[in-house]
């Protein structure tokens, strides 16, 4: 059972009733051949006593004969034992970034709240399930870490970890994701929700080693609804929250220009993730965390993984 | 570079509200915090570059802008050398009027006027286009232009090609004449109007003193044609002083052979001028200390002795920057065609009793429209030609005999043009006095008969000439010759000289005025006397106007008689006297120049004495001798500059035209508005503030 979390705790801000309730019925399976440690939902890598037929093994001494597929023997004559898959739970690292563009906009709910709260909702569904989720908030220090546990009250620090997160100045994003590479040792599911602004290529090194090792790995690129389109309008003064530089642009007359290199890096963050076998799921801030938790959800078990396609 | 309206330059400060503007909107413009834009756009890359270059020069562009505004408002020009006076890229027709007056030759720091103007109106010359039209006017009087008619574009024209201007200014030099420079400006504004091409110009290079300004043409008169002026003038008036005139007249108080020399000084300093003249007259001189005021004139008097031979002399003070009117040459007795010789040849005590006595007051009597003549008595003995000189009609009253140079002197001044009137009396003796006189008489005296003495009535006058200027406004009744009676008269011989003609009869037939024609003059011959001895004309009305009408009739009888003094480059009428088939004359420069045909003489360009000496055919000794003077005109040496340069004339150096010029030690300049340069700088930038808006 999920504890439910004090009204004025974060998990309620990130994880609302509302978001539980839509969630409350889904199932994340990323298709990974898990590594768990106790019986789950994903499928092993290990054969076991599941009813999913993995396939057929020539008989040997010490098998068990009631393992024996009969109807195999009368076309072959020779003797098959049936194999099974086993079916274990999976270890989730959650990844988000809280560096200072994640603050953005600074009016209403932010990139690094959207993201929080959609990774909430990734952990309420995977604990529920049985998985084992850990967190790591790349803060401008060392990264916090949570370790992954499949422990139901587990969830507090999860929300606790996500919830205490804020954007600082910079980012120690590809820092953390070396850390998640040394601490993922089976074979799991790393989520990372970011706006890669800074540093995606080493990031994205680290996540290209994670997709080899057999990690099912999904970024979430986070960006806000004016970041997508530069509604601005007149006499800007624009400034970046992690380097304070500002500018004062003309904001109708720097939109072409930041439309034509936003649709450039969006292209080659995508292209990147598909050829390093990562999930690329650009997330749209104007739906509710949870919906997009749901179509990430949604996606990655009908198999849209970019990687190996 | 310089404006005309320099304080409009404040204005140049509202080129800080574009920046302050800009700073305005940097701390209040919404701000927005969004990394994607900085990290995207505005960080590292060729977008990032240029969008902050295309912001940059958008802030510099409105600030241009708003400078370049108040910099057109202050009008700015650009100083350029006075040598792009006439700057064309395209074929020009063009006049180039050069003064070359005398006051061109003024020196100033070593250089004159003339070589200034020399010097840059052949450096404009040069940056001339090909098939340019030009023509070189001299301004010196009468001026000249070079070539007279219009010219052919690029091609030769009666030897006028594309470098002969620059050639022939180069090669000139100035003259000493007075300035005709209206009169060249108005030439040469018709010469460039007779030209094809539409670009029409006139540079006038000039001292622009105030002495050569009158008449000059108005704006009006020059439309269409960029006029410009080369101002070569000095800075300031120049301490000039000049020997204005000199004038010798007899001095028969002191002896028949004394002149006096009134010389008169102009200072146009600013000092007292104390310096010496010296008069020369023939192989005498004299010397005079003179002391003239600032800017006022002296005037000093030289009673010098008359050399035979003698017939001009000058007067010189020492050379001062403009040398050439510090001498001026006189000739000895100047003509005054106005003015009567009277040689008295019964001069009496009693003065009625005096044979002249009612002639002199008939010609000092003042008429209806005319004064009183001027006349000078002498006795024979002391006529001379001096004296003939000197007047227009000479009167021989009753004299008896004279020597003959005195009787070749009186031949010789009829000859030329002069007129004589003689009259009989109880001096005359026939025998000796008609062989004396014949030479001026229609026939020499047979003999004096009378109609008795008194109380016999003499003879009448019978007849008179309606057409002969000396009688014919005499008219009829009291106030013609009707009623005089003649006692006593002479008698002619009856073969007449050719030429001759009776102008008044007695009743009986007699001639009682004749005339005979002699060379260019006349001499008329009042057969009776002057005073009352012999007639009671004197005391009639028609007495002193016909006396006047003969002294007048006398003085014009020769026409038009060649001037004995004249201003560098008039010509002078050389006229050959009867019997002579060539006249030499001798210019100062000493170069004999042979004319054998009455005509002008135009070598004037030199002052000074020219002598002119006629010779028969086969002779060497001349037959008449004479000298004319040349002198500058007396205009040029008043070196005042109160007008400036005309108003018609833009100006092609610094100043603007109307003002006085800052001198000629100043570098010339000319300006170059750069208004219509600056407007089109704002039109561009203006251009490419809206493309770097559409870029930024």
């Amino acid at each position: 059972m999920i504890p439910v979390a004090h009204p004025k705790e974060p998990g309620l801000v990130l994880l609302p009733d509302s978001a539980r309730r839509a969630l409350g019925n889904l199932q994340f399976r990323p298709g990974v051949l898990a590594e768990g440690r106790v019986s789950g939902l994903h499928p092993s890598s290990h054969q076991g006593q599941s009813l999913e037929f993995s396939d057929l093994k020539g008989y040997a001494s010490g098998d068990d004969p009631r393992g024996v597929d009969w109807k195999v023997y009368a076309r072959t004559d020779k003797l098959y034992v049936r194999r099974y898959l086993d079916e274990t739970n999976l270890e989730a690292h959650l990844v988000l970034d809280a560096s200072g563009s994640m603050g953005h906009p600074a009016e209403g709910r932010s990139k690094l709240e959207h993201a929080a709260s959609m990774l909430a909702g990734l952990a309420w569904v995977m604990l529920r399930q049985g998985d084992e989720v850990g967190v790591h908030v790349a803060h401008e220090t060392d990264p916090v870490s949570t370790p992954p546990r499949a422990v139901a009250s587990h969830l507090n620090e999860v929300l606790a970890a996500l919830g205490a997160a804020e954007a600082s100045r910079g980012t120690v994003l590809d820092r953390t994701l070396e850390r998640v590479v040394g601490v993922a040792g089976r074979k799991g599911v790393v989520v990372l929700a970011s706006d890669l602004l800074t540093g995606w290529e080493d990031a994205l090194s680290a996540l290209r080693l994670l997709a080899a090792r057999g990690h099912a790995v999904v970024v979430l690129h986070v960006l806000s609804h004016e970041e997508r389109t530069f509604p601005f309008r007149g006499t800007v003064l624009f400034r970046a929250a992690e380097t304070g530089e500002s500018a004062l642009m003309d904001a109708r007359g720097l939109r072409r220009h930041y439309l034509a290199a936003f649709q450039r890096f969006e292209f080659e963050v995508r292209t990147a993730c598909h050829r390093a076998g990562v999930f690329f799921f650009p997330v749209d801030m104007r739906s509710a965390p949870h919906e997009g938790v749901a179509e990430v959800m949604r996606a990655v078990a009908a198999g849209r993984r970019t990687a190996a396609r | 570079m310089g404006f005309e309206s320099p304080w409009m330059l404040l204005g140049v400060f509202a080129a800080l509200v574009p920046l302050a503007v800009h700073m305005h909107l940097r701390r209040h413009a919404p701000v927005v915090v969004m990394d994607a834009v900085m990290r995207l756009v505005l960080t590292g890359g060729r977008t990032r570059v240029r969008l902050r270059l295309v912001h940059a020069a958008l802030l510099a562009t409105r600030v241009g802008i708003v400078a370049l505004v108040a910099v057109l408002f202050a009008e700015p020009f650009w100083r350029r050398p006075a040598g792009a006076a006439v700057e064309a890229r395209h074929p020009v027709a063009l006049a180039v009027v050069i003064d070359d007056s005398l006051s061109m030759r003024l020196s100033s720091g070593g250089r004159t006027a003339w070589a200034q103007a020399r010097s840059r109106v052949s450096e404009a010359l040069a940056g001339l286009p090909a098939e340019s039209e030009v023509w070189v006017v001299l301004a010196g009087r009468p001026f000249q232009a070079h070539p007279s008619g219009p010219t052919l574009a690029g091609r030769t024209s009666a030897g006028w090609d594309a470098d002969t201007p620059a050639r022939f200014v180069s090669e000139r030099n100035p003259s000493r004449t007075a300035t005709d420079l209206a009169g060249a400006v108005r030439a040469a504004a018709s010469l460039v109007r007779s030209s094809a091409l539409r670009d029409r110009r006139i540079l006038v290079a000039s001292d622009f003193l105030d002495h050569g300004l009158d008449g000059f043409p108005a704006a009006a008169d020059l439309a269409g044609i960029e006029a410009r002026a080369m101002d070569v003038g000095p800075a300031s008036s120049p301490r000039n002083r000049s020997i204005s005139r000199v004038v010798a007249e007899p001095a028969p108080d002191v002896s028949p052979r004394h002149v006096r020399v009134r010389v008169e000084v102009e200072n146009g300093g600013d000092q007292v001028l104390d310096e010496v003249v010296t008069v020369r007259l023939g192989r005498s001189g004299a010397a005079r200390k003179v002391s003239c005021p600032p800017g006022g004139r002296c005037s000093h008097e030289v009673l010098m002795a008359l050399e035979d031979g003698a017939l001009a002399g000058e007067a010189r003070l020492p050379p001062d920057d403009l040398p050439d009117d510090d001498a001026r040459f006189f000739p000895v007795a100047p003509r005054d065609r106005d003015a009567v010789l009277v040689v008295n040849g019964e001069p009496r005590r009693l003065l009625e009793l005096d044979e002249p006595f009612f002639l002199l007051r008939a010609l000092g009597l003042r008429l209806e429209d005319q004064a009183g003549l001027p006349v000078t008595t002498v006795r024979p003995e002391e006529l001379s030609p001096l004296h003939l000189s000197a007047v227009g009609a000479a009167v021989l009253a009753n004299v008896p005999s004279l020597l003959p140079e005195q009787v070749r002197a009186v031949a010789d001044f009829v000859a030329s043009g002069g007129g004589v009137l003689v009259t009989v009396g109880d001096q005359v003796r026939p025998e000796t006095w008609g062989e004396i006189w014949g030479a001026l008489l229609p026939a020499p005296i047979r003999d004096v008969v009378g109609a008795g003495g008194p109380p016999d009535p003499g003879e009448t006058v019978g007849w008179v000439s309606p057409d002969h200027p000396v009688t014919a406004r005499l008219g009829a009744g009291a106030g013609s010759l009707s009623t005089v009676e003649v006692r006593r008269w002479a008698v002619l011989e009856g073969s007449w000289a050719q030429g001759s003609q009776v102008v008044a009869r007695l009743r009986n037939g007699a001639p009682l005025i004749v005339e005979r024609r002699i060379g260019r003059g006349a001499a008329l011959a009042l057969l009776t006397s002057i005073d009352a001895d012999w007639t009671d004309f004197p005391l009639r009305p028609a007495y002193a106007p016909l006396v006047r009408q003969a002294a007048s009739y006398l003085a014009t009888a020769g026409g038009p008689r060649p001037r004995a003094s004249i201003e560098v480059g008039e010509p002078r009428r050389i006229e050959l006297p009867e019997g002579a088939d060539h006249a030499v004359v001798t210019p100062p420069s000493g170069s004999p120049v042979r004319v054998t045909v009455t005509d002008d003489y135009t070598g004037t360009a030199v002052p000074g004495v020219y002598r002119v000496e006629a010779f028969q055919a086969g002779r060497t000794d001349a037959v008449r001798a004479e000298a004319f003077v040349v002198n500058t005109a007396p205009g040029e040496s008043v070196l005042t500059r109160e007008q400036g340069v005309p108003a018609a004339l833009a100006s092609a150096d610094g100043p603007a035209a109307g003002t006085a010029r800052p001198g000629s030690g100043s570098p010339p300049f000319r300006k170059l508005a750069l208004v219509p340069h600056v407007l089109v700088l704002v039109l561009l930038l203006l251009l490419a503030e809206a493309v770097l808006r559409g870029k930024a």
